[in-house]
């Protein structure tokens, strides 16, 4: 390597500075690689630091690079992979996602419960009078259902079945009224 | 790099799958009616129907969902006696005419009756009674478990008439026979005050 002093001269500073910017494999600027020709083929102090900084980068490239070992590899693998699914901006995505869809859907389900038809009075004073003529229809069957319980109770022949009717005894009940007055 | 924070991102794309079908299933209950055949007491009189046609339907009731809420908020007597009620559903058929193909239809009639108490106990009813006299034959039919009775079917197979009625939902027996003995019914009395024989 030539002294410092020598490349002092500003055409040699320049050289010096296109030189390393070419071995670094940087493209040159047309003006910067014409003025670098001319200026090697002129000046053998240049010259010669550019041919031993060439050699000295040969020399480094055939150098044979440390092997990492396996499992560095591997944590350096692992790092970079899980760095790409782990970024912290993602769970935040999800939950926006979420918020969303609960927005939208309780969006859907309230426009749909408002536009539901009115029920109208005369809706409800006819299913009134339906519910009511099927309910006494059904406890009509069940009173009927009792009185058969009763007898059958009375007769003895009552059924694990049966026990499901309500009964009601209106007056004393029918074992009280079998019994006879002390 | 923090391990943790891939399991965190794991735990807060399943959150927010749950709260996406969490809402879906809000908003799907809001928006409609349960459906009949998922309420466990519900039982069809379609066939009923469909074996009678049209003509002889005296009387048809279909109350659920949205409509029989309403029905109950406003009444409150109902209410009281029945507030679990998920669907009632009636359908009356009238042979009494003279027309001799519809009198025709009473034994296939009586046939879907013993039909549709066979498949109910196959499928876990229980059959409280059946009172027979010489004009009607009537069946009742409960759903239940060991906390509440689900379901109550009435069938009633007379004369002149054929009677499918089924109750739905969380039932008090008790009660519903009262509201039985407080209302007075045309076409019922082969079931009211008769003696067995």
């Amino acid at each position: 390597m030539r002294p410092r002093d020598e490349a002092a001269e500003p055409d040699c500073a320049r050289a010096r500075a296109a030189i390393h910017r070419q071995l670094d494999g940087e493209p040159l600027e047309p003006a910067s690689s014409l003025h670098l020709a001319g200026h090697l083929s002129s000046c053998a102090s240049c010259r010669e630091a550019h041919a031993e900084l060439r050699l000295i980068q040969q020399g480094l490239h055939a150098l044979p690079g440390p092997e990492l070992p396996a499992e560095v590899l591997e944590r350096v693998w692992e790092r970079t992979s899980r760095a790409g699914r782990t970024a912290p901006r993602r769970g935040w995505l999800d939950w926006r996602i979420a918020a969303a869809a609960v927005l939208a859907v309780a969006a859907v389900a309230l426009w749909q419960w408002q536009r539901r038809p009115e029920i109208s009075e005369a809706e409800l004073a006819r299913a009134a009078a339906e519910s009511r003529l099927v309910l006494a229809l059904a406890g009509q069957a069940l009173h009927r259902a009792e009185q058969v319980a009763v007898r059958q109770v009375l007769a003895e022949e009552v059924s694990g079945t049966l026990r499901r009717v309500p009964i009601r005894w209106s007056e004393a009940p029918p074992a009280e009224r079998r019994r006879p007055a002390s | 790099m923090n391990p943790g924070l891939f399991d965190g991102a794991r735990r807060a794309r399943g959150a927010a799958c749950a709260a996406l079908v969490a809402a879906v299933s809000v908003g799907a209950c809001l928006a409609a009616d349960r459906p009949l055949d998922t309420i466990p007491g519900y039982v069809d009189g379609a066939p009923f129907l469909r074996l009678a046609g049209d003509e002889a339907v005296s009387v048809e009731v279909n109350l659920h969902g949205s409509l029989l809420k309403a029905l109950l908020k406003v009444d409150e007597e109902l209410f009281r006696l029945a507030g679990g009620l998920e669907s009632i559903h009636a359908v009356i058929l009238n042979l009494s005419d003279g027309d001799e193909r519809r009198r025709a239809m009473l034994g296939q009639l009586r046939d879907a009756v013993a039909a549709t108490e066979q498949r109910l106990i196959r499928t876990g009813w229980e059959r409280v009674a059946t009172v027979k006299d010489p004009k009607s034959v009537s069946k009742v039919l409960v759903l239940n478990d060991q906390d509440a009775i689900h379901g109550l079917v009435v069938m009633v197979v007379g004369e002149e008439e054929v009677i499918f009625a089924n109750l739905a939902g969380v039932l008090d027996l008790a009660a519903i026979e009262r509201i039985g003995q407080r209302f007075d019914l045309p076409g019922l009395d082969q079931m009211r005050g008769r003696e067995d024989k």
